[in-house]
């Protein structure tokens, strides 16, 4: 099971896009249980595969203080085993099935998907629905889950520059909202989760009317209904909680935070809070982020590390989220890089959208990558069934996977200029930089 | 043109628990195969499910060919290629194919170097024109060269800042000595500055060649398409090519570590294992449903002890990769800095156990089953056929196995298994790295013969 950041997702969710000469849709059937589950059937025989998807409303924003990372730490507490179907079962079953098993946490929400043959369709439904009321938490499996979460925070922020630099983000971006504690958590959080801790959240927040389930593939629609309304019929809905709305304040002045890192360059992150997910500037953003940094000829790339040849790497790119968003540019500096004079080349760079937007090839451009972009994430029946998850999960609706592409042809080299304008300036720029020091 | 069609998997051999998991009238894709005048290899997969077109151009050429004194040669040239080719500077290059939304990129393993161009479909004459430029009249200009030569010296220095991606190097540089699989793609900083770009151009001409390559081209595409790759490649010229030989990677004579010791990591990353046999050894399948059992994804024997019940490691992985002439079969993984000891001296304890008393019936019906499942998924798009056939030709390896695999799986016993696990497993002779702090050193010297490299 995999830690999934919230930013990638959501990013993704910007890639369904549409140049006004591309029309792809595809028939799905959606509908409601009684007990409050949202299902969305999508059939494709085009390979006897079915992908299965259970994503829940619940991630790490909806923890509180002292407990950060306890959404994602019950999602590995999720394989661990029910009465039906015990751990080693579980794997057993799943394996002998050619059943390929994951999930992830974001701050929004949590995802478990099973790849399955299509003739095994029935033992996944069962299987998910099984966990989704009848896990069984036991402290020595916490236990060990605690550790191997514990692992996991070290691979991927202690020991990794870029994981350490999107944590401070998060931490320097948010001073309010949940979203400033990472996904991961804190070590010293995770190590407190008790198995009580773990029922209270489950049985708060892993219940039908709390989910979205999602199968795609070489699928009966009818037979599918029926293991659907088996499985899971009968699983009442709970009391959800009412969920925290909180409004981060705006920021007012500029701010900074350096991390010191035994590192061979120096490492230089901008960002800006921006809209969050189905806000209409949201494609603006997307598309200028692009112009900027996607791709050898965008402008910051061509600038600073083809023309300049100050850095290794560059890239930029919009991420929203259900309650906010940010836009970032990230740069791989050469080993004697400044980030003071980095930084003010970017700024310089925004400037010159912000007085005279950009070319009406570069915006052309930038439509025709995120069209491109959208027909690749489509290309298995995996891929579409999750971007059509992703969308219902976010915008609760997801036929905005195929509405929303036409929206990027109608953002204009003025709607670019507006953009830059309103949310990249140097009053809310939160500056991340990894400096290189010496080891002992 | 040359129609292969695979045959429709009826039959079902020996033990056939497993063969629920595909349905019986499951069959391989079509695809079609034509050659250029020039000798080039073309294969064609159809797909109009979606507006995309890509092509991928595979030399069966790479980084084994630089020679000593001569590392990233192979990586270089591919590299340059798209930085400045026909009537396109570097810059404008990528933005013709960046407007068109397309993505060109390159990589070079051993023994391959692919180049790949994809977009919408409706961008496939452009497509074609950008990418025989880039083919066939590369500029290699010199301030190209040198630009791109610093970055990729800067990436390097770099590499020590991913602790996972530099433990791998660091393994493959011990297993395999001074064998080219011993390289990386990128090459050592001091072969890089002595490189001139007259060397690339050399390389270019010598291993660029029609003859040595297959080209791949997948989605939605007109009937008149080989007439149109005709027109833009058939002009490439066609030359004998001769890759370098090498002599075997030596083995491992017991147990001997690595640590390369550096201070600040709060987890070591370690890897354990040695050569392995090249692709074309006939216990293939075997050697892969056994190393499943080892550890295939979130399952094995390693996942279930070392990450499940002691909670040592977020992940270990069981891995196997095959080469023209060897490979290597190793084991990965990653802990807390004390806990070296233990990750490694269990993970030494597991190999010995499988082969020492072998898989169970229950173990290989898993694996088996596991394989099959993943098969419809491993070939599901004309894209993903595509890169398995590729592979299969790079490797010389005859379409029968994709006819095949089913069947093959399934006759799989669990003597094959353990037959094949004892000719190619060796837990006596091991090369380990570990890339941790030097404080891990006391629990390593109790394992093997230890040297520190301190970083």
């Amino acid at each position: 099971m995999h830690f999934f950041v919230g930013i990638v997702l959501a990013f993704s969710l910007s890639l369904p896009l549409l140049a006004s000469e591309l029309d792809i849709s595809f028939d799905v059937e959606k509908y409601k249980l009684e007990n409050g589950l949202t299902v969305l059937l999508y059939k494709d025989s085009s390979a006897p595969i079915v992908s299965h998807n259970i994503w829940y409303r619940v991630g790490s924003k909806d923890e509180e203080v002292g407990f950060t990372g306890l959404a994602h730490l019950f999602e590995h507490m999720m394989f661990r085993g029910t009465k039906k179907y015990p751990k080693k079962k579980f794997m057993e079953l799943t394996e002998s099935s050619g059943i390929q098993k994951n999930a992830f946490t974001s701050s929004d929400y949590t995802g478990y998907y099973l790849i399955a043959p299509s003739s095994k369709l029935e033992i996944a439904i069962d299987i998910e629905a099984d966990r989704m009321k009848n896990l069984i938490v036991d402290q020595a499996a916490l236990n060990a889950e605690i550790e191997i979460v514990k692992e996991e925070r070290r691979q991927r922020v202690d020991n990794n520059p870029r994981g350490l630099m999107y944590e401070r983000l998060m931490a320097t971006l948010y001073k309010v909202h949940p979203y400033r504690w990472p996904v991961i958590g804190y070590m010293k959080d995770v190590e407190r989760v008790t198995p009580e801790k773990c029922i209270e959240f489950y049985d708060t927040f892993y219940s039908p009317n709390n989910a979205v389930l999602a199968i795609g593939g070489d699928i009966d629609i009818e037979k599918t209904k029926s293991y659907i309304q088996k499985y899971f019929g009968s699983i009442k809905p709970s009391v959800l909680p009412e969920r925290s709305n909180i409004v981060e304040p705006n920021q007012s002045r500029r701010r900074i935070s350096k991390i010191k890192k035994e590192v061979q360059a120096p490492m230089l992150s901008l960002n800006y809070r921006s809209a969050k997910v189905g806000e209409e500037d949201g494609f603006a953003l997307h598309l200028l982020s692009s112009i900027l940094g996607e791709g050898a000829s965008s402008r910051l790339y061509d600038k600073i590390v083809y023309r300049d040849q100050d850095a290794t790497g560059l890239y930029a790119y919009n991420s929203g989220s259900q309650q906010d968003g940010f836009f970032q540019i990230f740069v791989a500096m050469k080993p004697n890089g400044k980030a003071r004079r980095m930084e003010n080349k970017i700024a310089r760079e925004i400037e010159r959208i912000q007085k005279k937007s950009v070319t009406q090839r570069e915006l052309q451009k930038a439509i025709n990558q995120v069209s491109s972009t959208y027909v690749r994430g489509l290309t298995s029946i995996h891929g579409k069934t999750e971007a059509l998850m992703l969308n219902e999960i976010l915008l609760g609706d997801y036929s905005y996977l195929f509405k929303d592409l036409k929206k990027y042809s109608t953002v204009t080299t003025a709607d670019i200029q507006r953009v830059a304008k309103k949310y990249l300036n140097k009053n809310s720029r939160v500056v991340i930089e990894v400096v290189p020091v010496k080891g002992k | 043109m040359r129609l292969l069609l695979f045959a429709i998997i009826t039959l079902c051999l020996g033990a056939c628990a497993t063969s629920s998991t595909i349905p019986n009238n499951f069959k391989v894709p079509e695809y079609q195969e034509k050659t250029l005048s020039n000798g080039l290899k073309v294969l064609l997969f159809k797909d109009d499910r979606l507006p995309a077109f890509s092509m991928e151009l595979m030399i069966m050429s790479g980084y084994a060919n630089d020679s000593m004194a001569k590392s990233g040669m192979a990586n270089m040239t591919a590299s340059m290629l798209n930085k400045g080719a026909g009537k396109y500077s570097a810059q404008k290059l990528a933005e013709e194919i960046e407007f068109l939304g397309s993505k060109y990129g390159s990589s070079v393993g051993s023994e391959s170097t692919n180049l790949k161009i994809s977009g919408l479909s409706t961008n496939t004459d452009r497509m074609l024109e950008l990418f025989s430029q880039i083919l066939l009249q590369p500029r290699f200009q010199k301030k190209e060269f040198h630009r791109l030569r610093k970055r990729t010296i800067a990436s390097i220095k770099k590499q020590l800042d991913s602790p996972s991606g530099f433990a791998s190097k660091s393994f493959d540089e011990f297993v395999f000595g001074e064998h080219p699989y011993g390289r990386t793609a990128a090459g050592e900083i001091k072969d890089l500055n002595s490189m001139r770009v007259s060397d690339l151009k050399n390389y270019y001409q010598k291993y660029y060649s029609p003859k040595n390559s297959y080209l791949a081209v997948v989605g939605k595409f007109d009937p008149n398409i080989v007439s149109r790759l005709e027109e833009s490649f058939g002009s490439w010229e066609n030359k004998p090519v001769k890759n370098l030989n090498f002599s075997e990677a030596p083995k491992a004579k017991g147990i001997e570590i690595r640590l390369m010791a550096k201070e600040d990591l709060k987890q070591s990353q370690v890897r354990i294992g040695h050569v392995g046999p090249e692709r074309k050894i006939k216990e293939y399948l075997e050697l892969r449903v056994g190393l499943g059992i080892l550890g295939s994804g979130l399952s094995g024997r390693l996942m279930e002890e070392i990450r499940s019940k002691r909670g040592l490691t977020y992940g270990i992985y069981s891995g196997v990769s095959f080469g023209k002439t060897s490979g290597k079969i190793v084991v990965r993984s990653s802990t807390r800095n004390e806990k070296v000891g233990e990750l490694v001296g269990e993970s030494i304890r597991q190999l010995e156990l499988l082969v020492d008393q072998g898989v169970t019936s229950d173990e290989v019906k898993r694996s088996k089953a596991y394989f099959l499942g993943n098969f419809p998924r491993a070939i599901e798009t004309p894209a993903k056929l595509a890169g398995n056939i590729l592979t299969l030709r790079l490797w010389g390896i005859e379409d029968s196995y994709l006819n095949d695999y089913i069947k093959n799986i399934n006759s799989i016993s669990k003597s094959d298994v353990n037959r094949a696990l004892r000719k190619y497993l060796d837990p006596k002779n091991l090369k380990i790295v570990v890339f941790g702090p030097s404080s891990v050193a006391e629990q390593l010297r109790e394992i093997g013969v230890l040297k520190v490299e301190n970083l």
